[in-house]
């Protein structure tokens, strides 16, 4: 019953975040996944994150991050919680730019290196408690007011590579607005944007099967500095997972043109 | 004083040679240095039109955040001077150091750079003609372009033009020039 509840209250916040969408600016900077969309060419983000994880038992985690990108369709995050090292990297190969407007589609991989040693749990972890490899599809829509991205991709641990083990699938769907400012005026105004997000896995085996929900509040200093507050709970969890309430925050810094320029684009590289 | 009248002694500049010259040949040599002056300037405004200034429209945004990496990308140009940016509307004016060092295809890889694309993009220059002819080449900082009109229309100057082209500049076939 609790979970039809949450179930109905997270599928009306995603319609109302929709509907209210018409009269807001659609945002794609979300908190817990990645939009299809690439950081500017040469830039370099500093991301430091701290998350507390509650449920059978509590666990804090603090993560840096160096994230840059060499040109305008590939990206890379280099990461540590200090107990495990963590890589993304990203390729948009797909987009399509109109007025308040874009589709884009990109290609991603992440891999967890853990020194911690495996623990019981039936559901593939990627807090850096072990040592994982994720891969897969991303995406976004930005349509004037409405903005919303899915991912998808098989995700698999990295012991269990060997002895063909359990995979699955992990994936999200978020949604962002902007709540304020209600007009553009500079670059120096906070912007206090919100999101709901989905993410889920669910094993081949379909032994484990989870599916929780993040919403998040963010605030945007001089349009380079990002404050992320979120808090995720479980909507469905068929998993022994022994932490699954996780509370966020996070801030990051925008470096523009950080990386020295290369040659200039010859006009076939465009798109 | 007949010596005077009609005689000059002129010093030369680049030596201490002192000339004598007829009235008439120093008139005829002052006239010539200001034809030779005057056809240079003539010549090197003539060979193709200057952007004064460049007013694009980005697409695909609509975070001040993906604002600003447009605006970062454009002022990093050397040869932008000033963007002055609506932040609402996407829009960015460009202002240059010296309008026949404005490269149009690196205000486009600036946009794209930062991760998105251009709508419209609006020059303004001086045209060394009067008269647009549809389908005439003109040429604008070096890259030729053709004029795609309703026949012909007068050149005001200077002359706010659009670039036809969706992919501004593409590396096959021919660039449009309309206004």
């Amino acid at each position: 019953m609790l979970f039809k509840n949450k179930l109905f209250v997270s599928i009306f916040c995603m319609l109302g975040l929709c509907f209210s969408n018409l009269k807001l600016n659609a945002q794609e900077l979300y908190v817990s996944a990645e939009p299809a969309s690439t950081m500017p060419a040469r830039s370099i983000i500093i991301k430091q994150a701290y998350s507390t994880m509650t449920g059978e038992k509590t666990l804090h985690n603090f993560n840096s991050q160096l994230q840059f990108s060499l040109n305008k369709k590939w990206m890379a995050h280099i990461g540590t919680n200090y107990k495990s090292w963590d890589f993304y990297t990203q390729y948009r190969f797909f987009s399509k730019d109109a007025l308040y407007e874009h589709l884009r589609m990109a290609l991603y991989f992440k891999s967890i290196q853990s020194s911690s040693t495996a623990i019981s749990t039936n559901a593939i972890l990627l807090d850096g408690e072990e040592s994982v490899i994720q891969g897969g599809f991303i995406i976004t829509q930005l349509k004037h007011k409405w903005a919303s991205s899915l991912s998808v991709g098989p995700i698999v641990k990295r012991e269990s590579l060997s002895s063909n083990g359990a995979g699955g699938l992990q994936y999200s769907f978020s949604n962002g607005v902007l709540l304020y400012p209600t007009s553009y005026t500079s670059y120096g105004q906070t912007n206090v944007n919100l999101y709901l997000e989905l993410i889920g896995q669910s094993l081949f085996s379909g032994k484990a099967h989870y599916v929780d929900i993040a919403p998040a509040i963010q605030f945007i200093f001089n349009s380079q500095a990002k404050l992320n507050l979120s808090y995720r709970l479980p909507l469905v969890n068929q998993t022994n997972r022994a932490t699954y309430n996780t509370a966020s925050i996070s801030w990051d810094y925008l470096f523009f043109n950080a990386l020295p320029k290369r040659r200039p684009l010859k006009s076939k590289e465009i798109n | 004083m007949i010596l005077f009248n009609y005689f000059w002694i002129v010093k030369s500049s680049y030596s201490k040679l002192y000339t004598i010259y007829s009235k008439k040949l120093l008139k005829k040599i002052i006239l010539m240095r200001y034809l030779i002056i005057g056809l240079f300037f003539f010549l090197s405004s003539s060979a193709t039109a200057q952007v004064q200034s460049v007013e694009l429209v980005a697409s695909g945004l609509t975070c001040s955040m993906c604002s600003k990496a447009i605006f970062k990308s454009l002022s990093a140009l050397d040869f932008v001077s000033n963007v002055k940016v609506d932040i609402e509307k996407s829009s960015y004016i460009l202002a240059f150091k010296s309008p026949n060092e404005v490269k149009i295809e690196q205000i486009r890889d600036a946009v794209y750079d930062a991760g998105f694309a251009i709508e419209t993009m609006q020059l303004t220059a001086n045209f060394p003609s009067a008269k647009a002819v549809t389908n005439e080449t003109v040429s604008l900082n070096g890259y030729q372009f053709k004029w795609k009109l309703l026949g012909s229309k007068n050149i005001s100057s200077p002359q706010e033009v659009t670039i036809v082209n969706k992919e501004i500049l593409p590396t096959e076939g021919v660039y449009y020039l309309k206004f």
